[in-house]
């Protein structure tokens, strides 16, 4: 996505400026139906409480996250904190992006054509790793 | 979860296809269409290592294909019908924009809709490498 398509996108979605260290939602947190958009900056995705909490992703602009809230009313799964100097990020609930939908469709269009192009990744790495565990099992003799 | 896209249309496109038939093969260059299911199964199909697998079935009220007006990519699996007969509605490019212009809650429940997918597919990777960290250890 262009800077300047993106600049159009963060007046027309309306964003927030984090700090680095700011956490943004922890896991366990009751949910709500925000999910969030990084305009800028870079976010670290954290699972495990207290000392035992290790990084399992890192977004980056054009990434969104905290997604599953809008279909699932569940515990966040994981903790996301700002790591870069600062973020920015879209906030988006159900009544936004219902507002978008109707309005100006094109942020959720690309939003859309993100999520595919996750959905496509997590199909191939589902495919690889059951290729693996298919070669492991022929490997061990298991049928 | 599943979408109603005959709520939102009138006149939607349909056709009635046979059990076996191939709606598209893996590899297609994209002919714009995307499909909702409005009766009927179907087995999407990938082929890993020239042998197909089935990665999963579809049934009313699922859709497929909207990578292909999405990001016009070429089809990334093989869609057949499985039951005696299916019946399937399909929008064009132009269809789509026209129900997004009109519709707010189409694109966001279509986001949904693949947002659960997601879900979905990710828990099947946990299950997978569990199974095979598992096995790795025994």
């Amino acid at each position: 996505m262009s800077s300047r398509r993106i600049l159009e996108f963060v007046q027309r979605v309306g964003s927030e400026v984090y700090p680095a260290g700011h956490t943004i939602f922890r896991e366990g947190d009751a949910p709500d139906d925000t999910m969030y958009f990084v305009f800028s900056g870079e976010i670290g995705v954290y699972k495990g409480r207290g000392g035992s909490e290790q990084e399992i992703n890192r977004l980056k602009p054009g990434d969104f996250f905290g997604e599953m809230a809008l279909v699932h009313h569940r515990p966040r799964l994981a903790t996301t904190r700002v790591v870069s100097p600062e973020a920015r990020v879209a906030v988006m609930n159900k009544a936004l992006l219902l507002k978008l939908s109707g309005g100006s469709p094109q942020f959720l269009f690309n939003l859309l054509r993100y999520a595919i192009s996750r959905l496509l990744a997590a199909e191939d790495k589902l495919q690889h790793t059951r290729e693996d565990l298919q070669n492991e099992k022929r490997a061990r003799g298991i049928f | 979860m599943s979408l109603n896209v005959f709520e939102y249309v009138n006149n939607l496109a349909v056709e009635i296809r046979r059990e076996g038939d191939a709606i598209f093969c893996q590899d297609d260059p994209s002919d714009g269409r995307m499909y909702f299911v409005a009766d009927g199964e179907l087995a999407v199909i990938r082929n890993i290592e020239g042998e197909p697998h089935e990665l999963n079935r579809l049934g009313a009220g699922q859709f497929f294909g909207e990578m292909a007006i999405l990001n016009g990519s070429d089809r990334s699996a093989t869609v057949k019908v499985v039951s005696k007969s299916a019946k399937l509605g399909f929008l064009d490019e132009t269809v789509f924009n026209k129900i997004a212009r009109t519709n707010p809650v189409f694109l966001y429940s279509l986001l949904k809709l693949v947002i659960q997918r997601i879900g979905n597919v990710e828990d099947e990777i946990d299950e997978a490498a569990e199974e095979l960290a598992n096995l790795r250890k025994s």
